[in-house]
């Protein structure tokens, strides 16, 4: 919505009320007019009815006096009545009559004394006279015609009473003529029509405007009618419709045109004042322009002022801006320069890579004519590179004192020269030849300066805050490059040592390897050797091939060889274990049937099975083909099939195969004496003992279980034991069918 | 009457076999190095050959290789190799060299000589 709209919108609802209210009091002015005019048509019409009545009580009074007279009584009497009553006729200018019950004129002052007189005429409407006989009280009667006065007439009558009854009638006749011209003497606003109506309604005196017509040009709303207090007769005033309405359609004509006016003013003008407002307040938001004149609203030209300026103010903050951001701009392109020479930096691995990358990067960065990388080499300067417009002092050295990097170094801070030669801390001999005007020298490492950044002009120059910001910056980097070509460096040696000790010690236990696998080598061969003769040569005594034998030497021989056998078996597992352990245990896979290879372990038991009286149970379940080593699984079985039969003293062994998952599950079940839970947690530690009522196992190498189950799961399977002390134990062989291919 | 090659270094095993088989009846040569074992299967004509695989101068499966080499489409002596080197593998190393059987120490002597009987 735009302003001017929104103004003129507000200035029609201010305007709205104003004009009803307008119409309103012009409402209630025209109906107060009238009203005022009712009030005053009314008045007149009561004036004119009051004026009316006086005049008839003026007559009826005095006929009263007359009646009052003996003259009336006496007929006698009756030419001195007619004097009276001429004398009446004289003062109130009407003639007056005196009839008797019967209607019958007795006298009239119209006629001559004497003359014959007429019945009084008979009326059409109310008669005064037979009113008044009648009711015994003076009566107006409605209009006649009058016999003697051949004209219209109204006729009051008044009776003469004597006794209480009536005597004779007194009688006055009046023209209308006489009424007429009372009328007429009213003063009346013209256009209005005033009547003397009787009570018949008939007109006896009428006073109209030219081309009057009460019946069409009058209103209910403009017609006045007043009573006559003494008579049945009645004052009407009418006012014509035309008449009646023309002061209002004039009071409403104008104040309609005052207010269209009022209001058209009101609307013109607030059209214009909000066209101007809105064009002022528009004016705002149109952009400055130079000779725009100053808006004519205060508060409006406030605003413009205040607009311009801040448009100003921003033009200038715009202008701020633009240069600030060429200034960030150019930074922006330093600032990446010098990330890739801090990313040159972070790879350098020796102390030239630095200085090349420095060298260059500070008087590329900061758009020097030249910059040297100086070194700190105990007391002296050592300027090992630079990158320069015409040569400086590459190579040379200077004793810390004597030149203005060493200055810096040793107090640990930045210098920056703008005039070399009025300087007191440069060497000016030294300067002389080079082209250096102007310098900026920044320590590496502020703490320790390990060496300075040289940065030189040609022309006087004196480095901005944020130039020598950057060359800082490279410094820190260049001093963390230092450090790190430093650590880099003093790592590689260490590396270099530690590996030559890693291949020592990697020698020392090759060796200690060789030597392990020597000793179970011999172990296996020298240990076996002496056995070889325990073993053998009892078994020659014991067959008997030297001579016969006592039962004693027989039994001691015997238990001579058992005893071998434990050995035997225990220096095979205690080598079988070191080589598992050492990862020496070669595995020799072949594909075999895992029953046959049970039947044959089972019959090896047999012999010992049977001699204790236990069933052996097999049930062989066709063939099933394993690829495993047969050898390794046939060491198992025999553990866990041999140490069933030893700790089983009655009932039966039962060995099942059955397939499981992607290899077999070979269960050994015995009847024997069980474990306790505390022995299965250790049933397959090495030299573990579990106990059979209260005592130690002793039997046994201590090692089958363990060796069992690490053989197991070097054959990619694994071996697990269930058990209930009293009831009997079950071990379970989990073999693969494949022996796994990462394994090999 | 059989003869029998009992190649042995160690003296108390080699006495242990040579009274066994001379006890069962067999006549027995010994070799206590593989040299003499070349020389000696080539000149006894032994039945069978009992070859200890670790001799002081040459490897028993070494001199298993040399006999064979020597045969050369003559007769073939079975050799059986006796020892304690009950590593996996080495039954069928003994049986590449040549050997026909394979006896581990130490020997039960009623098994053993059951065992050698099948070769003779």
């Amino acid at each position: 919505m735009t302003l001017q709209k929104l103004l003129t919108r507000l200035i029609l609802f201010c305007v709205c009320p104003l004009i009803l209210l307008s119409i309103f009091l012009a409402a209630y002015s025209v109906l107060s007019k009238q009203d005022e005019r009712n009030i005053e048509a009314s008045s007149l019409a009561k004036n004119v009815a009051v004026a009316i009545d006086q005049y008839l009580q003026a007559r009826v009074s005095a006929l009263h006096m007359l009646a009052e007279s003996s003259l009336v009584d006496d007929p006698a009497k009756w030419k001195d009545f007619y004097r009276e009553a001429q004398g009446f006729q004289q003062g109130f200018g009407s003639h007056v009559i005196l009839a008797d019950p019967q209607m019958r004129m007795l006298v009239n002052t119209r006629a001559p004394f004497g003359a014959p007189l007429p019945f009084l005429p008979p009326s059409k409407g109310r008669a005064a006279a037979p009113t008044a006989l009648k009711t015994g009280k003076p009566a107006v009667g409605d209009i006649v015609f009058g016999p003697v006065a051949r004209e219209p007439l109204v006729a009051i009558a008044v009776p003469s009473l004597r006794e209480g009854k009536v005597a004779n009638l007194l009688l006055t006749t009046m023209a209308t003529r006489q009424f007429q011209a009372r009328l007429d003497q009213v003063s009346l606003p013209s256009g209005w029509a005033l009547s003397l109506l009787d009570g018949n309604a008939t007109a006896i005196a009428r006073r109209v405007p030219p081309g009057f017509n009460a019946q069409t040009d009058v209103d209910k709303a403009g017609r006045f009618v007043v009573k006559s207090g003494l008579s049945s007769w009645s004052v009407v005033l009418e006012i014509p419709r035309s008449i009646y309405r023309q002061p209002l359609i004039e009071a409403g004509t104008a104040l309609a045109f005052v207010i269209f006016c009022a209001a058209l003013i009101s609307l013109l003008g607030g059209l214009l004042v909000s066209r101007r407002l809105a064009k002022s307040v528009a004016s705002l938001a149109e952009p400055f322009a130079a000779g725009t004149p100053s808006p004519d609203i205060a508060e409006i030209a406030a605003a413009r002022r205040l607009l311009d300026e801040s448009a100003q103010q921003q033009r200038q903050a715009n202008a701020k801006l633009q240069e600030s951001a060429e200034e960030i701009l150019c930074l922006n392109d330093r600032l990446r320069y010098l990330i890739q020479v801090i990313q040159r930096l972070s790879n350098t691995q020796s102390l030239e890579e630095i200085a090349e990358a420095v060298r260059t990067g500070a008087r590329q960065l900061i758009g020097a004519d030249g910059a040297t990388f100086v070194l700190r080499d105990q007391g002296s300067c050592f300027y090992m590179d630079e990158d320069a417009m015409t040569p400086l002092w590459k190579g040379s050295r200077f004793p810390l004192e004597r030149c203005i990097s060493g200055w810096a170094m040793l107090h640990r801070e930045t210098v920056i020269i703008e005039d070399v030669f009025k300087d007191d801390r440069i060497p000016h001999d030294l300067y002389r030849p080079t082209f250096v005007k102007s310098l900026a020298i920044v320590p590496i490492h502020t703490q320790d300066p390990y060496g300075a950044i040289g940065v030189y002009w040609a022309k006087m120059n004196r480095p901005g805050g944020d130039e020598l910001l950057l060359i800082q910056t490279l410094a820190d980097a260049t001093a963390i490059a230092m450090e790190n070509v430093r650590s880099y460096q003093e790592l590689e040696k260490r590396v270099r040592e530690r590996t030559a000790e890693l291949a020592d010690a990697n020698l020392r236990l090759q060796e200690l390897d060789r030597l392990k696998s020597m000793f179970i080598a011999s172990m296996s061969h020298e240990l076996r050797t002496p056995l070889n003769s325990i073993i053998g040569f009892t078994g020659i005594i014991l067959m008997g091939m030297s001579g016969e034998l006592s039962a004693a030497q027989r039994k001691q021989l015997g238990m001579v060889k058992k005893s071998a056998g434990h050995l035997l078996e225990l220096i095979n597992d205690v080598i079988d274990v070191s080589k598992i352990e050492a990862g020496k245990a070669e595995l020799n896979m072949e594909t075999f049937d895992i029953g046959e290879l049970i039947h044959d372990v089972k019959e090896s038991f047999a012999v010992i099975a049977a001699d204790k009286g236990l069933r052996l149970e097999w049930n062989a379940d066709g063939k099933v083909e394993v690829s495993s080593d047969r050898r390794r699984v046939r060491q198992i079985l025999v553990n866990l099939v041999g140490n069933a039969v030893k700790f089983t003293e009655s009932g039966a062994v039962a060995i099942s195969l059955s397939r499981a998952g992607e290899g077999v599950s070979i269960k050994v079940r015995d009847t024997g004496v069980g474990m306790q839970r505390e022995d299965m947690a250790k049933l397959f530690e090495a030299f573990s003992r579990i106990t059979i009522q209260g005592r130690p196992v002793v039997e046994g190498t201590g090692l089958g279980l363990y060796l069992s189950r690490r053989i197991a799961e070097l054959l990619g399977g694994d071996i697990t034991a269930e058990s209930e002390p009293g009831r009997g134990s079950e071990f379970t062989l989990y073999l693969p069918y494949q022996y796994p291919e990462d394994r090999t | 009457m059989k003869k029998i090659l009992v190649v042995e270094d160690n003296e108390q095993n080699l006495y242990l076999m040579q009274y066994m088989l001379e006890t069962s009846g067999y006549t027995v040569v010994v070799a206590l190095n593989g040299t003499d074992a070349v020389v000696l299967a080539a000149r006894e004509k032994p039945d069978l050959i009992l070859m200890d695989i670790q001799l002081p101068d040459l490897d028993g499966l070494e001199v298993t290789s040399r006999i064979r080499a020597l045969e050369a489409g003559g007769k073939v002596v079975p050799i059986v190799a006796v020892t304690s080197f009950a590593m996996t593998g080495d039954r069928e190393k003994a049986l590449a060299a040549g050997c026909n059987g394979y006896i581990e120490k130490p020997i039960d002597p009623e098994n053993f000589l059951s065992q050698i009987g099948r070769y003779l």
